[in-house]
């Protein structure tokens, strides 16, 4: 069986708030491989392809939030001054990237099997409020769809993790150089997975 | 206040890489509240990892004699152990192995900033090997290596972190492993609690 790897970003709220290490112990512990590593600000544009600029995403983001408002009965046009899903979509981006830039990221490639399903479950539902207990984003936050709205802003959710292998391998394409990546073996690995060479 | 904020430099080893430490380790310094400006895994060559060190020979005959020292408080025959007891000939020798333990894996090297950081970050490690450290320290939570052992196996104190000893090592460290690099200031959420 092949090993994966799945690209970690832990966000400028988890940051201010003292939790890198607390996330990173999270893989740690489960017995992901960190083989890539780095704390810095991010570029704008490094925070621009990483999410995708396709007008269907934009539409598809706008309409999540579309949908949301009218659940809610909120104005969409009053709250956001506009009811068109793709400029909705464009905005939520930039929210994002302002979110991105307020402190340093720290980024990280972890490694194992099944990486990316993996992480997916360690760190729960993307919604924090919906988030089980003993996932990252349960433990560390309870921010919620409808706050964030009301202030204009994405959800602020401790990390953001590769939804898919392809997306993974786009991610850490974006953000690290194939140097910055490195391979060694864990001293519980054997251990761990007893592998038939 | 400003004239009590200082950075340090900080490394974490491959031994305790390749633990899976490197979160708990983090931990330690976030909690006490100390800020991180930079970090970055790496996997130094050789020259690197000398030109960390001073390396001249007064610094090598330091460290030879603090081998010397350890080996006495230890009761181990330095010269039958390491083919000789004098100083400088000692610190050479350690200074190399010292290299190949850094080389066993890759390492996270990083800056933290914060008031007296530079003290409380050696005060939370504790003593250089792990088996002198006091309770409650880093190195004494998660290693038991000392020179005695160490030396039974023909190898160097895994020294598992890394910290600046006084200002001007930090500077100096610091500049060597970012260079010139500005750290852009951001807030931690205890910054307003003790820092206004």
């Amino acid at each position: 069986m092949e090993k994966q790897q799945a690209l970690i970003i832990i966000k400028p709220d988890a940051v201010q708030r003292g939790l890198i290490g607390k996330v990173v112990k999270r893989f740690e512990q489960a017995g992901l491989k960190i083989v890539g590593f780095k704390f810095d600000w991010a570029s704008e544009e490094k925070i621009i392809t990483h999410y995708p600029s396709r007008e269907d995403w934009f539409r598809k983001v706008g309409e999540r939030t579309l949908t949301n408002y009218a659940k809610k009965g909120l104005d969409a046009k009053k709250l956001l001054g506009t009811d068109d899903a793709l400029e909705i979509g464009k905005m939520v981006k930039r929210w994002l990237i302002d979110y991105l830039r307020e402190s340093p990221l720290l980024l990280m490639v972890v490694e194992g099997y099944e990486a990316i399903e993996i992480v997916r479950k360690l760190s729960g539902n993307t919604i924090p409020l919906l988030a089980a207990p003993g996932t990252i984003r349960g433990d560390f936050s309870i921010d919620n769809i409808d706050l964030a709205n009301a202030n204009r802003r994405p959800l602020r959710n401790i990390i953001h993790a590769s939804d898919t292998l392809e997306d993974s391998k786009r991610e850490i394409e974006i953000w690290f150089t194939p140097k910055e990546l490195f391979s060694y073996k864990r001293a519980d690995e054997e251990i761990m997975f007893k592998l038939k060479q | 206040m400003d004239d009590f904020i200082e950075r340090t430099l900080i490394i974490i080893k491959p031994d305790a890489v390749q633990r899976g430490l490197i979160g708990t380790i983090f931990e330690f310094f976030e909690n006490i509240g100390l800020k991180l400006l930079v970090a970055k895994m790496v996997r130094p060559e050789e020259d690197v990892i000398r030109k960390h060190y001073p390396g001249t020979k007064e610094w090598v005959i330091e460290m030879g004699q603090k081998t010397l020292t350890s080996f006495k408080n230890s009761g181990i025959d330095v010269k039958k152990t390491m083919g000789t007891d004098d100083p400088y000939q000692l610190g050479k020798f350690v200074y190399d192995r010292l290299i190949k333990y850094w080389q066993e894996g890759p390492i996270i090297v990083s800056v933290w900033e914060g008031p007296h950081a530079i003290e409380i970050a050696r005060k939370i490690r504790g003593h250089t090997i792990p088996y002198l450290s006091p309770p409650g320290t880093i190195h004494a939570f998660y290693s038991y290596d000392s020179s005695p052992l160490s030396a039974s196996l023909n190898r160097v104190v895994k020294t598992f972190i890394h910290a600046s000893g006084n200002k001007d090592e930090a500077q100096r460290e610091i500049k060597y492993w970012f260079g010139n690099m500005e750290f852009k200031n951001y807030e931690r959420d205890i910054d307003k609690l003790y820092l206004k």
